[in-house]
């Protein structure tokens, strides 16, 4: 009996080891694959900032308009783009009282808004301000 | 990105650092929150000013280390009602080698854990029921939480708004540790498996 246990314990432990490593080599050659990816992305980069003169300081990327989404804060947007705290609540028409505390999805989910339709109305009154 | 992730975002983004400890805590408790995602986009957050770096690491450190801690101690209040539970001869005597090598490697188990999400909370509890020494459990539970706290944070606040490009590579790399810790750990067992009283 005691045996037949470990019989079949060693066997299902047997099965686990070589699915296990199955996945092993499988993750490695994704990861090898993404690491000649980002050499041949960072080739491409280094080949650019030789062409430019400008150097980098803090984070190496900034969120741009494009990056706005919905899980964000007026205020954290506000603070981004360095834009007068009342100007998204002006242009955008906002009563809610919660603003600028509130969610892009939040004030959507609050005024029966779309999402998207939110998200873009924002990042286009960014764009506008910071043209 | 995750459907958890934007509304745990969202809610850092307006109550800051009580939010961060919850979800960390919660995360190495039991609930399945993508904790290192959260370090990332907090290191960003950092890195732009909005939030302190110092202050994000030690909260996010806490929280961690507090839930890990109370899953621990959870698991060793309820040790006995475990082993009763088990009435098997046979499986007491696995779960009794188990338990041997469990203390012997305590200390590494505890810290390579920490860098893979989801193992963290079952070895967690593993170190409960083998009674692996508080004080030893705490030393490398710290210092792994450190380590993936530094990880996540530095490289959200280096990178910045592209954090979410990074978490792909991080995700790949803590799933390869996985599976290496996964092997490492049948391995462990089948030797204690095959090993005669």
């Amino acid at each position: 009996m005691s045996q037949t246990t470990d019989k079949k314990v060693r066997a299902v432990l047997a099965v686990i080891l070589v699915i296990l490593v199955v996945v092993l080599i499988l993750l490695l050659s994704v990861a090898v694959r993404d690491v000649r990816r980002a050499k041949t992305l960072e080739q491409a980069d280094m080949t650019r900032s030789t062409l430019s003169t400008e150097r980098r300081s803090g984070p190496l990327s900034k969120v741009e308009v494009g990056d706005i989404a919905g899980w964000m804060t007026f205020d954290y947007v506000n603070y981004l783009f360095a834009l007068p705290p009342q100007y998204l609540e002006t242009t955008l028409s906002i009563n809610d009282p919660a603003y600028p505390h509130i969610s892009l999805n939040g004030w959507a989910r609050h005024s029966n808004q779309n999402r998207p339709a939110v998200v873009q109305a924002v990042q286009s009154a960014v764009a506008a301000h910071t043209q | 990105m995750t459907t958890l992730v934007g509304p745990i975002l969202s809610y850092i983004l307006l109550y800051k650092y009580p939010v961060l400890f919850v979800v960390q805590f919660l995360s190495a408790l039991i609930v399945p929150f993508p904790a290192n995602t959260t370090l990332a986009a907090v290191g960003a957050f950092a890195g732009e000013g909005y939030m302190s770096l110092t202050l994000s690491f030690f909260i996010s450190l806490a929280g961690c280390v507090a839930g890990d801690v109370a899953g621990y101690l959870i698991a060793r209040l309820l040790q006995k009602r475990v082993t009763r539970w088990i009435k098997s001869e046979r499986w007491a005597g696995y779960l009794k080698r188990l338990d041997k090598a469990m203390r012997r490697y305590a200390g590494l188990t505890v810290f390579i854990t920490r860098l893979t999400p989801g193992l963290e909370i079952l070895v967690n509890f593993m170190a409960g029921l083998a009674e692996v020494p508080f004080g030893r459990f705490l030393f490398w539970d710290t210092l792994g939480n450190t380590l993936n706290a530094v990880l996540y944070m530095g490289a959200g606040y280096l990178i910045g708004a592209d954090w979410q490009d990074i978490i792909g590579i991080f995700g790949l790399a803590g799933g390869i540790l996985l599976v290496l810790v996964l092997i490492a750990a049948t391995i462990v067992v089948y030797r204690i498996v095959i090993k005669k009283d």
